[in-house]
């Protein structure tokens, strides 16, 4: 098995204003996805759509080689989940809970998971109703990566925790991911946080993935130039213009993307000047991505 | 026609004032006897009636039964008289030729139930008695209605209704003990199981010195139970204190006189069971027998010993006239009488209804429901 | 699961079902208590008419659990959008259908209590002639009843908002025919017969219309 979620057209309508259109996604065994996109761009609907929880309206979905969602509970017990709101039943207090989630999954750590209770400290008889948002989401990290997951679905995890909380939650992900090799398919529209952990990046952006590639392509690929006498038309290029402005009269500024430095001389051989390669910022790079995505004359993708 | 027949029924009545105890008592039996002065008075209209649509009417006869038939029902009431003269011949035997000299008649009437039009069967006698026996004491029209609302249930109807007021000449035509202890008319119709139930409620719930030994299976309370043996004292054998209370209480008129309201009120309102048991002393044996001999009881009995006996039973009753009760039931059922009772008590023990218990229909229909319900829960759309 | 989806049940239910269960305990005591003139004068009519008086609140105590017991079967779900529930590996059917036993697994509280209650009552008065105890009709009667009310709501609860919408709408049309038919004149009820067919002994809740007798002749 070579990939741990693969898509392929996959089509959802949510409502009469959003549905998924064509999603064609894959996640390598073993990588640490970064699924990056805007507050309603999707990614929750196609985490659901990957799990089960919904069902697609047209498309194939292959999660850990098992067709979704004909084979949901089977694949479901390989799978730590981790949603965007809480979900664990309120009254229960957090022995209660662990109990009732360990019920469900043979392969739950008894062991770990009192360790994992210990790191993070949580109370085993404080209730669930009356946990932190931050003990909230440690608490569901715990039963997620307490039954020693294949792979670990993360629907924004540390969305609104504080940087402590972020970072303990985290590190037990990449330990775990360390220790066995798991995947991990993350969401976030907190791209720096992603920078960080993530090998692999999908971007979503109103129901379709603008762009999936390397973390590292995609951190070293984007850079702003300074050119000069440009060529009107740049179809041909070896990298991908996500944009030009014209800053002067002379000279345009471009956000490219896919570029690589023995790229300077295909420019200049259309008889322009490159006059300076900028590194942008990752996150520059993701709202130039998602802004050439929106801008329909972009020759992006 | 018409006055001859109300003026019979009121010299019949004459008698049954004559053997009230008191003047209450007697005004109590002519309030009773109005209902069927008016009920006489409209059978003999109705009979004028049948007479002048003489031509719309057609003439029945099935077995010993004849009846008078609206055209437009004439095929259900022939169907009808058909079953009726068959129940009519089990039970009656030879008697029920009689019959060929008392028709009846079935009308259809429109009416207006709950301010819908519809029509009604009625069955009723059409005129006073013809040729009736010397002594053959009050017949009453006793008309039944037949609603033709629910059409299932037209024809059993009719049929009941054919055998109720096929067996008034029959029943006028008893001698007056056998009458006086069955109350009424024997109808032909065969005892239901819910009947027979509501005998054994009956019985059961009496509470009574007397339905408790009878209950027990023991003969000579069953024999006082079903009016065979009078009750040595049935003031005190027929009735619980409260209920001896409660019969004071509803006997005002009778049992509150000037001389004796006192007592009346020891009894009534501080619960003196002593003068309760004082009050109930002045009502007649037949009025407190009504209570701890309920007429089912009796009727339940006579039909039971009727079909003991066989064909010839009904004969045999008749014929014995000035025989005491249970001797004549013992002839015409064709065993003794204490054996008759014992086994009447065997039979009506089978009439315990089992009530408490959940009728397997319902208990399957319940299971069906859960079942259904269940499943329409694993087919809500959340889980799809 | 089977287990885990019971203690949760209990966790959740447990207050309620305590009280029903001193309730479900006390009724055949208390519709003894309401007959004892009629035990004390040992007047069997009189008896049975205390006891019929009292046939309403079983079939009430009986509904009333049935649909709290269903309630709290979802309550919790509902409140996390059943994200959890689906995010199990387990198929959705079985997992409904191990909620639906674990609630009817705890209505065994309160039918335990109304048969002891029942045994307890019966052994304490001396029934008169001809009448008998049933308090094992009686607790049956009861089962079927809880367990009856507990299926329909739980089926309710199962659904989402637009079928409990629909279901309502339903109701909210024959009331209204009702009301019109009554104003214009028509003559039909769909009310009535509705309520006669679901109150039959073969509909939906026959069981509830009946005798509930624990003395009975």
């Amino acid at each position: 098995m070579t990939d741990a979620i693969q898509t392929r057209s996959l089509c959802y309508r949510a409502s009469e204003h959003f549905e998924v259109t064509d999603l064609a996604l894959t996640v390598p065994a073993g990588a640490v996805y970064g699924f990056l996109g805007p507050n309603g761009s999707g990614k929750t609907t196609t985490i659901r759509l990957l799990l089960g929880l919904l069902r697609p309206r047209s498309g194939e979905i292959t999660v850990l080689g098992s067709p979704m969602p004909a084979a949901t509970p089977s694949v479901l017990a390989r799978v730590g989940y981790v949603p965007e709101r809480p979900h664990i039943y309120p009254s229960l207090t957090v022995a209660e809970a662990m109990r009732f989630h360990a019920a469900f999954h043979r392969r739950w750590d008894s062991a770990w998971a009192t360790a994992l209770a210990a790191t993070f400290q949580l109370r085993s008889d404080a209730r669930v109703g009356s946990l932190s948002k931050g003990e909230m989401g440690k608490l569901m990290m715990l039963l997620a990566l307490a039954q020693r997951p294949e792979l670990l679905v993360l629907d924004e995890p540390t969305d609104g925790l504080d940087p402590v909380v972020r970072r303990d939650m985290l590190e037990s992900v990449l330990g775990y991911v360390a220790e066995h090799g798991a995947t991990v398919f993350i969401s976030s529209h907190l791209v720096h946080e992603l920078e960080r952990i993530c090998d692999w990046v999908g971007v979503m952006d109103r129901g379709r993935l603008v762009a999936e590639l390397p973390m590292q392509t995609f951190k070293d690929g984007i850079k702003r130039l300074h050119v000069a006498g440009a060529a009107g038309d740049m179809a041909n290029a070896p990298f991908v213009v996500l944009k030009r402005d014209r800053s002067d009269a002379a000279a345009e500024q471009w956000i490219v993307r896919g570029w690589e430095p023995g790229m300077q001389s295909y420019i200049e051989g259309a008889g322009a000047t490159v006059r300076e390669v900028v590194d942008l910022d990752l996150e520059d790079g993701f709202v130039e991505m998602l802004r050439a995505a929106r801008t329909p004359t972009t020759t992006e993708v | 026609m018409r006055w001859i027949f109300l003026a019979g029924t009121f010299l019949t009545a004459i008698p049954a004032i004559g053997r009230a105890q008191s003047t209450a008592d007697a005004r109590a039996e002519l309030d009773r006897l109005l209902p069927e002065w008016r009920a006489a008075r409209e059978a003999a209209a109705d009979g004028e009636r049948l007479r002048r649509r003489d031509a719309g009417a057609t003439l029945v006869e099935r077995g010993h039964l004849r009846v008078m038939a609206d055209s437009a029902i004439v095929g259900r009431v022939a169907s009808a008289a058909a079953t009726a003269s068959a129940s009519l011949d089990r039970v009656f035997g030879t008697e029920a030729a009689m019959l060929t000299g008392y028709p009846l008649v079935a009308l259809l009437h429109g009416v207006v139930q709950n301010g819908d039009s519809t029509h009604v069967i009625r069955v009723r006698r059409p005129e006073p008695l013809a040729g009736a026996r010397p002594g053959a004491g009050r017949i009453g029209s006793q008309e039944r209605v037949i609603s033709l609302r629910d059409p299932h249930a037209v024809d059993g109807d009719l049929v009941r209704a054919l055998e109720a007021a096929a067996s008034l000449p029959l029943h006028a035509a008893l001698d007056d003990d056998l009458r006086l202890w069955l109350r009424s008319a024997l109808s032909a119709t065969p005892q239901s199981q819910e009947t027979l139930e509501g005998a054994y409620v009956d019985l059961a719930t009496a509470s009574t010195d007397i339905s408790r030994r009878c209950l027990a299976g023991d003969v000579l309370g069953c024999r006082k139970a079903l009016g065979l043996t009078p009750a040595d004292d049935p003031v005190m054998e027929g009735y619980t204190a409260a209920q001896r209370r409660m019969v004071v209480q509803g006997n005002v008129a009778l049992l509150r006189t000037p001389g004796r309201a006192a007592e009346f009120d020891r009894c009534v309102v501080d619960s003196e069971d002593t003068a309760c048991i004082a009050r109930l002393r002045e009502l007649s044996i037949e009025r407190l027998a009504s209570s701890y001999s309920p007429t089912v009881l009796r009727r339940g009995f006579a039909h039971w010993a009727m079909a003991q006996g066989g064909a010839g039973a009904y004969s045999r009753l008749r014929a014995s006239a000035g025989l005491p009760i249970a001797e004549r039931f013992a002839l015409a059922a064709g065993m003794p009488a204490d054996s008759l009772v014992a086994r009447w008590h065997g039979h009506l023990m089978t009439g315990r209804p089992t009530t408490p218990s959940i009728p397997p229909l319902t208990a399957v229909a319940t299971l069906f429901w859960i079942g259904a319900c269940g499943a329409l829960s694993l087919r809500s759309s959340r889980w799809r | 699961m089977f287990r885990a989806i019971l203690a949760t049940q209990w966790k959740w239910s447990r207050g309620m079902l305590l009280a029903s269960t001193c309730l479900a305990f006390a009724l055949p005591l208390l519709s003894m208590r309401a007959a004892d003139r009629a035990l004390a004068e040992s007047d069997a009519r009189l008896l049975l008419g205390a006891v019929q008086s009292f046939g309403m609140f079983y079939a009430l105590c009986a509904a009333l659990i049935g649909l709290l017991v269903a309630a709290t079967a979802w309550t919790s779900d509902h409140s996390g959008r059943h994200v959890y529930a689906l995010s199990l590996p387990v198929e959705r059917w079985r997992y409904v259908a191990m909620r639906f036993g674990a609630g009817a697994t705890t209505l065994g509280a309160p039918l335990l209590a109304l048969t002891l209650g029942a045994l307890v009552a019966i052994a304490s008065v001396e029934l008169p002639a001809g009448l008998h105890a049933h308090p094992f009709a009686l607790a049956l009667r009861f089962a079927l009843a809880m367990l009856l009310a507990y299926a329909v709501f739980f089926a309710i609860a199962s659904g989402t908002k637009r079928t409990a919408g629909i279901l309502l709408a339903v109701l909210g049309a024959i009331i209204l025919f009702e009301v019109t038919g009554e104003i214009i004149g028509i003559r039909a009820s769909p009310f009535l017969w509705f309520i006669e067919r679901v109150m039959d002994g073969r509909g939906l809740f026959g069981v509830f219309n009946s005798r509930w007798m624990l003395i009975d002749v």
